[in-house]
């Protein structure tokens, strides 16, 4: 890569920072926001229902 | 009605666990860009950052609706920390399986046509810099990857990574070293330029 002088020498954490911060790295699926909102809603319905809701293993 | 937008997490999952469904909706909408670019920034596949990303709001569902989830104004952060460990029971997992580790992957850098341009506009320049400073990043083992992604894109303090890696506050900075002086040695190695045109 050209290095003249119009480029300052300076290594620094603030390039890795705004090399990060511009990369693009995606979105969720709307399928997957769909089912989430689902499940956050139907959730709380099996659980008013019959206490289900522990079925879902946390570990 | 009051703006959902305005309240804080705490509350948002206090007013989701009373019946609301839509203050989870806002808290889904406020956090599922961020998790979901941790997620796929570190396991490099947009369809297992899926479906790490809805098993983590499926575990944070069930425990909010349990009454398990303490309010302690970090519900970002928690959310990271579920995460985290799914991706560290899927790469487990994974290289039981089979598959290569991630810290064994070899970039070849100086054969990547990308890196060869020369001689451009300041701005293109700037622009291929940080590429390449992406790449060196992308380079790293992924326990320095994380670090580097959490301190520099979520902007999280290192007793947030300790506390969410599961690591003491010394590691996470001793990872942000080594990372700090990999990136050094890759850039020095490959002929990549740490300098911004100004």
């Amino acid at each position: 890569m050209d290095q003249t002088s119009t480029t300052s020498s300076y290594f620094s954490e603030n390039i890795i920072r705004t090399a990060i911060k511009s990369g693009y790295y995606g979105k969720p699926a709307l399928k997957t926001l769909d089912f989430i909102r689902e499940f956050a809603a139907g959730l709380r319905r099996v659980g008013e229902l019959d206490g289900e809701a522990s079925v879902y293993s946390l570990n | 009605m009051e703006n959902l937008n305005q309240l804080t997490d705490d509350q948002l999952v206090a007013i989701y666990s009373n019946g609301n469904n839509k203050a989870f909706d806002t808290l889904l909408t406020r956090y599922q860009d961020k998790l979901y670019s941790y997620i796929n920034f570190i396991v490099r596949n947009r369809d297992l950052a899926d479906d790490i990303f809805q098993d983590t709001f499926v575990k944070a569902i069930v425990t909010l609706q349990k009454g398990c989830y303490t309010s302690t104004g970090k519900f970002g952060a928690w959310l990271t920390r579920i995460a985290h460990n799914l991706i560290i029971d899927y790469f487990r997992q994974d290289k039981n399986e089979n598959t290569v580790s991630n810290d064994a992957q070899e970039y070849d850098l100086l054969n990547d046509a990308s890196l060869a341009e020369t001689n451009i506009e300041d701005s293109m320049i700037n622009e291929q810099t940080l590429r390449d400073v992406r790449r060196l990043v992308d380079a790293l083992p992924d326990n320095q990857r994380e670090v580097v992604f959490m301190r520099y894109y979520q902007d999280l303090s290192f007793k947030e990574i300790a506390d969410i890696t599961g690591v003491s506050i010394n590691t996470a900075l001793g990872r942000m070293r080594y990372a700090l002086i990999n990136i050094r040695k890759m850039s020095v190695e490959n002929g990549i330029a740490l300098s911004l045109a100004v």
